[in-house]
């Protein structure tokens, strides 16, 4: 790992708005005026108010009147969403990235099978679904634990994009370590027709992904420059749930959490260094000190206690800590119930961090994490989706009142898709 | 009853369990006991789940334990009809794909004694229409996971209603015939009277509680 702590985004420079072109000195002093709510909230430094965290997938793209189809089809539309969801809005900080809702084309382009999504699979007027095959299957561990990286490009990317099936014929990059006699055995693969195949559908996906970026990272671009500091930087996973999600599949994991506890641990231990890497990395092209890490298989009733604390605290731990070594600032986001994990998370390392809740005693969370970390959530669905404007408020000022305007952060439970505007917007007002 | 065997069952042993029970076999045992063991241990399972000393993958471990030996006890059974205390039609509601909420319930209810008619995942509408007039259950159990999955359970109630298979929903009141129950992660009482439902639960064994009591007062009725 090359980067240092000093070339990197930190919570200073996100305030501060290096590397963005306002549109205007006004602009510049209301991302500032945002930013720094936002960042006092995090530090417990008396924010002017608590900031709210809508934090979104398709909501902007329900909210604006489109489908999620027509938005992961048609760039100007998703465009549009964006732009009226700030408008109508005039949010604390832009909820949103643009890898959660990628280019539709570009995923048909090489087959991904490892999600339906609306328009492929989910109905237009629906979200994703994670498929959770078992991409990578037992047998496959030791190849995993050989050389994870040369796994995942020979063995995992053939199996979750139909289109790619060339890539379990990539030549080995170690091949290379033998000096000229290893430049032929590299380059024959490429003359293969089913690499060649692969590497067309990766250019032709590639160029959809540019136009995507252009058009749509432009508009992100846009908005941030207009004065709306972006609370989406890098993103990261627990090490556990990097094997869990997209490699062994909820079943895959928990039965290896039976039948071969040792082999787990093993995996975990290798993938960790990629967990790490990852988080840096995209927060650095991201130019965003914030560093998404949706939680997922170590929920409550995922696992036990005694499970928890071995195969999914420590290495985690050990993400958020090489996070905080950077001065990057992770944002565990805790899907599901934490209630029984409060106790073991509260060994954090030292420095900035949100850790944001679906479902937990948001005054137990507060008391027992709340001088080392801001914490965040958790209004919930239900509410946003059946209830009116009146209930919302209610929830946000009985939440508030509880845990206080310090080191906290106003957000949905989950990553918000459906839900009524006049509830959503009562969130907002609910802090103003 | 082989007290051994059911401790290894309850215990997820599963190598030592499936031989126990092959072992069993070969010398002649009546099949029928070893099935009675078998819900005897599962039941010691279904027991712990409910207490918080067992968790999600050992439940789905004690469904492939269970899996394995029951396909060792096929061939050799007589088919019989169990005695239920209830009908369910079971199913993860259009647009959802989630199943492992759903394979919970099956496997709490089944324990419980219930027969379960498990519709699978992205069940549309008629599909559970067509299924209550099937099974003629006491309670159709509506899960979901995704945000989505309320107005599928919604649209999946009304089109019940419509079909005349569940009594007008009225807010306050539990329906008295057949009853709708949802379950899954984001679902709470608001929910429950967004979707019409007469009850709901966001954990396997409260499910089977409430259908306990519910089916109670069913039979009274």
């Amino acid at each position: 790992m090359s980067q240092k702590a000093t070339d990197g985004p930190t919570l200073e420079s996100w305030v501060e708005g290096a590397g963005i072109e306002f549109i205007d000195e006004k602009a510049k002093a209301d991302y500032q005026e945002r930013a720094q709510r936002f960042a006092d909230a995090i530090r417990g430094d008396n924010p002017d108010r608590v900031p709210v965290n809508l934090l979104s997938t398709f909501y902007p793209v329900l909210h604006a009147g489109y489908t999620p189809a027509e938005a992961m089809y048609d760039a100007e539309k998703l465009q549009d969403a964006l732009l009226t969801f700030v408008d109508d809005l005039d949010p604390d900080v832009f909820p949103w990235a643009l890898p959660t809702v990628p280019s539709g084309t570009a995923l048909e382009t090489v087959g991904y099978n490892g999600f339906d999504w609306p328009g492929d699979g989910s109905a237009p007027e629906t979200v994703y679904q994670a498929k959770e095959r078992e991409y990578m299957g037992v047998e496959d561990y030791e190849d995993f634990m050989k050389d994870p990286t040369d796994f995942i490009l020979r063995g995992y990317v053939p199996e979750i994009f139909d289109s790619l099936d060339g890539m379990a014929q990539f030549p080995q990059s170690a091949n290379l370590t033998c000096g000229i006699a290893g430049v032929h055995p590299y380059l024959l693969p490429f003359g293969m027709p089913p690499v060649r195949e692969a590497i067309e559908n990766l250019l032709e996906a590639g160029e959809q992904a540019m136009h995507w970026q252009q058009v749509v990272g432009g508009t992100v671009a846009e908005i941030q420059a207009s004065g709306y500091p972006q609370s989406f930087g890098g993103i990261t996973l627990a090490p556990y749930d990097m094997l869990g999600d997209m490699l062994r599949g909820t079943r895959g994991i928990m039965m290896d959490l039976k039948r071969r506890p040792d082999q787990l641990l093993e995996a975990i231990e290798r993938i960790t260094p990629l967990a790490i890497e990852m988080g840096i990395s995209s927060s650095f092209a991201m130019n965003n000190p914030l560093v998404f890490i949706p939680l997922h298989k170590g929920a409550d009733g995922f696992m036990s206690g005694e499970e928890f604390e071995t195969f999914y605290w420590p290495s985690l731990r050990a993400v958020i800590e090489a996070l905080l070594e950077l001065d990057l600032v992770p944002w565990l986001f805790a899907e599901g119930c934490y209630e029984t994990r409060l106790e073991t998370i509260s060994d954090l390392p030292e420095g900035e961090m949100i850790w944001h809740f679906q479902d937990i005693d948001m005054g137990r969370a507060k008391d027992i994490l709340g001088d080392q970390a801001c914490i965040a959530g958790n209004v919930p669905t239900s509410l946003l989706n059946t209830r009116e404007p009146e209930a919302v408020t209610e929830y946000c000022e009985d939440l508030i009142e509880e845990v206080g305007t310090e080191r906290f952060v106003l957000a949905p439970g989950v990553g918000l898709d459906e839900a009524k505007p006049e509830n959503v917007e009562a969130m907002f007002q609910a802090v103003r | 009853m082989s007290q051994a065997f059911v401790n290894a069952l309850a215990d997820l042993e599963e190598d030592r369990a499936i031989t126990m029970a092959e072992d069993r076999l070969e010398a002649g045992e009546d099949p029928l006991d070893v099935l009675d063991d078998l819900k005897k241990g599962m039941s010691i399972v279904g027991d712990r789940y409910a207490a918080d000393e067992y968790f999600i993958p050992d439940l789905m471990y004690a469904g492939e334990i269970i899996e394995q030996i029951s396909e060792l006890l096929q061939d050799e059974m007589p088919e019989q009809e169990a005695e239920t205390v209830g009908t369910v039609v079971l199913g993860t509601v259009k647009d959802d794909i989630h199943d492992i909420g759903k394979d919970l319930v099956y496997f709490m209810f089944d324990l419980n004694g219930f027969e379960v008619i498990d519709l699978g995942v992205d069940v549309p509408v008629q599909e559970f229409v067509d299924a209550v007039e099937e099974h003629d259950p006491e309670i159709v159990a509506l899960s979901g996971f995704l945000t989505a999955a309320f107005d599928s359970m919604k649209e999946t109630v009304e089109a019940l209603e419509e079909a005349g298979l569940v009594e007008e929903y009225e807010e306050g009141k539990v329906r008295d015939g057949r009853k709708v129950m949802i379950g899954g992660g984001q679902i709470t009482d608001d929910v429950r009277n967004y979707v019409h439902a007469d009850g709901f639960e966001n954990d396997a064994p409260a499910g089977v509680a409430l259908a306990k009591e519910w089916t109670g007062k069913h039979m009274e009725a």
